[in-house]
């Protein structure tokens, strides 16, 4: 794929978005701080229909949905933000949309126990000549606690229309319709400036707002009886010195070691599904060219990743129900000092976690982080974090190492290698960071929400959403390398098979008939530079192939190396294992995939940047080529230049 | 002698007297409610003895210990 068609899809998600609202006759934006319950309102607005999918995290990107029922109206998520003054970029993000698409009403979205710090971006935004619609949320929770708030009192003292939700009371959702219809009689102007934003909300001013928010507070909450130190029970546990720390590290390793535990039976069965589906289709196919292309070519190359399929859901599954309880702001908190200390900071935390899902939504989460140069960092890290796209290649490859059936063993190697890309990651930025002088000094503010019991629902949808996004991003790529790959492995090279004088004197007819293809003489091409990393020109492909998308290598592997000579009862993961432990180099009995070999190629994939849709948001994110193209070069070639080390290292110690 | 957020005890609580410190950083914290006159409760700290917890305005935040020095108390 192009680099700049990349960058165009990277746009085309706002452009949808821009184009959904053009055409839209009416337009409402959702505008609140963090944890206000905005997710709620909009998934109760549209009826969880994304024009675009968010990803773990947090909201760092406006988006957009159609209202259920109304198909040109649009409504239009924003970030969580606390303020309008734009001083960090997903602030900028928020006013430059509001500005941008000019929305007829603006709801601000405010949890009823906290309502003085929620009701003052509210003012902002009518300063800002915004129609106003105050939706408040959590009054069950508010309930609980001994307070009764007075939402008339509320809309009188804010002049503007004010609608409560309650989850526990049906026909929220047409209390807020009706709201929305109401015209506010004089025409809305929206001529404040940032600049005279700013100007007005000085350090006396925002003493004097708040001032009177807390007067408002106070004449529209009726208290029932005095609240009580809300400290959270679970918190005792979650945030305490010793057991806080061993919790952490438990719910890492336990979300790391589920990937492979769980979704072994899942794994197996699709697998099994793909092997009886290869077979399936040759008996229905005629068994020429066509019927090869299809079960060998499309089936197996597809199956070979489709595999994996069930270990990126439990990933996103998990990631969703931290993301929903709560304790993914705690896990920030925990880890912010020792965070600090690598030169990063506890808003890292989200990013780097969702890098381990993809390293693009996990750089659009940077955002959040508000020192640059502790962004910077984080963005530089974030692809030593392990994607859900090379999960399928460790899988490959510790299946390989590992005897078979040992899921415990393999789930530990797993958990290593997703650690080891952290360490890697620690060391770079720690490093840096004593090299380079900050021009701001750091800081780290985090609000700490109740924890939650997640709603299964929500979880449930969010990460089908994620999934299926995965697999809209990866199926085109991985059908097309799939389908390029068989014909190149059997499309005879011009020429090529009478100049090949070296040619092995006993070898099979499948081989002669691959070491004539066009993908042997590009092998051949690149076989100088694979050759360090142990491996013959068929190796040297399938982990060039990685470039395309990483997941691909297991693909091409199972192309490359013919998996069709195998028994029919397996799997196509199980005989690629098979097919490798048996591989050797032509006209030889050495074997090509060894301890050593193998090793070498998990650090490649552990340390090269292979992703060329990640350069172009690393682009964007950095705002600058240079550190992009640097970060590219940096890490694929230490990767290389790495794994010749460990594989060369490791035979000098007589490891083959 | 000037007392500030970082020695209030667990479960100690306050009123902020004033904001000292970065400009930014303290605008910041004005915008996030920490403004003078505000009662603020120390509920404990984070694993790691640094962030704090503080609980301010109906919310719990986390802050570092750099930053509730910035915060003085009456």
């Amino acid at each position: 794929m192009h680099y700049s068609e990349v960058e165009a899809k990277l746009d085309k998600q706002k452009e949808l978005s821009a184009i959904a609202l053009k055409n839209a006759v009416a337009s409402y934006a959702l505008v609140g701080p963090p944890n206000s319950g905005k997710t709620t309102l909009f998934n109760l607005l549209t009826g969880m229909q994304y024009t675009t999918a968010n990803y773990p995290g947090a909201t760092v990107e406006f988006c957009t949905g159609p209202l259920k029922g109304f198909e040109n109206v649009q409504v239009i998520d924003t970030p969580g933000v606390g303020s309008l003054l734009a001083f960090s970029p997903e602030e900028k993000v928020t006013v430059d949309c509001l500005q941008q698409f000019n929305p007829q009403k603006v709801m601000v979205v405010v949890d009823a126990n906290q309502l003085s710090r929620h009701l003052y971006i509210a003012h902002q935004l009518q300063f800002m000549g915004y129609d106003v619609l105050l939706v408040v949320t959590m009054l069950d929770v508010a309930r609980k606690k001994g307070k009764e708030l007075d939402l008339d009192k509320l809309s009188q003292f804010m002049e503007c229309d004010v609608v409560g939700l309650d989850p526990r009371q049906k026909g929220n959702r047409q209390q807020v319709l009706e709201k929305l219809k109401q015209k506010k009689e004089v025409a809305s102007i929206h001529s404040k400036s940032l600049e005279e934003l700013r100007q007005n909300y000085t350090h006396d001013s925002i003493q004097k707002i708040y001032e009177g928010l807390d007067d408002i507070e106070k004449l529209v909450i009726r208290k029932q009886a005095e609240p009580e130190l809300g400290s959270f029970v679970l918190d005792n546990i979650f945030l305490h010195p010793i057991m806080g720390i061993v919790s952490f590290a438990l719910i890492m390793t336990f979300i790391f070691a589920s990937i492979f535990w769980f979704a072994q039976p899942f794994m197996d069965g699709i697998d099994g599904f793909f092997g009886w589906a290869i077979e399936a289709s040759k008996t229905v196919l005629p068994s020429n060219w066509f019927g090869d292309f299809v079960s060998d070519g499309l089936i197996a190359g597809v199956g070979a990743v489709a595999v994996f399929l069930p270990q990126i859901v439990i990933l996103f599954l998990f990631m969703g129900i931290l993301e929903d309880s709560g304790y993914l702001a705690r896990g920030a908190a925990i880890i912010d000092r020792p965070l600090s200390k690598m030169g990063l900071n506890g808003k890292s935390f989200v990013p780097l976690l969702s890098g381990y899902a993809c390293a693009i939504p996990a750089m659009m989460a940077a955002r959040t982080i508000r020192n640059p140069l502790e962004r910077k960092l984080t963005l530089l890290v974030i692809p030593l974090m392990s994607c859900s796209a090379r999960l399928p290649v460790y899988v490959l490859l510790i299946g390989f190492l590992m005897p078979a059936g040992s899921a415990l063993m393999a789930g530990a190697a797993l958990a290593a290698l997703y650690f080891g890309g952290f360490l890697m990651g620690a060391i770079v930025s720690t490093i840096l960071s004593r090299l380079v002088k900050p021009d701001v000094s750091s800081s780290f503010m985090q609000e700490i929400p109740p924890i939650r019991r997640p709603v299964f629902k929500i979880v449930a949808k969010t990460t089908y959403n994620r999934a299926k996004e995965y697999v809209k991003k990866a199926g085109p790529t991985i059908l097309l390398i799939s389908a390029l790959l068989w014909v190149f492995t059997h499309t005879p090279a011009i020429g090529f098979g009478q100049s090949q004088t070296s040619a092995p004197k006993e070898e099979s007819s499948e081989y002669v008939a691959i070491s004539q293809s066009l993908a042997a003489q590009i092998g051949q091409w690149i076989e100088p530079v694979t050759k360090p990393l142990g491996l013959d020109w068929r190796g040297g492909v399938a982990l060039m192939s990685g470039f395309a998308a990483r997941e691909v290598f297991v693909s091409s592997m199972a192309l490359i190396y013919r998996l069709d000579d195998m028994e029919e009862e397996e799997g196509v993961n199980e005989r690629l294992i098979k097919k490798m432990r048996s591989i050797t180099f032509i006209g030889t009995d050495e074997k090509i995939f060894t301890v050593s070999t193998v090793l070498g190629m998990i650090l490649f994939y552990m340390i090269a940047l292979q992703c060329f849709p990640t350069v172009a948001v690393a682009k964007k994110e950095f705002g600058s080529k240079k550190l992009a193209f640097l970060q590219l070069a940096v890490f694929t070639g230490g990767a290389y230049i790495l794994s010749i080390f460990l594989v060369q290292g490791l035979r000098l110690m007589g490891i083959a | 002698m000037e007392k500030n957020l970082v020695q209030l005890n667990k479960g100690e609580w306050a009123i902020i007297d004033s904001l000292r410190g970065d400009d930014l950083l303290t605008l910041r914290l004005k915008e996030s409610g920490f403004t003078p006159g505000s009662k603020i409760t120390m509920v404990r700290k984070t694993p790691f003895g640094d962030p704090i917890l503080y609980e301010i305005r109906g919310t719990q935040i986390a802050l570092r210990k750099k930053e509730a020095e910035c915060i003085t108390l009456k």
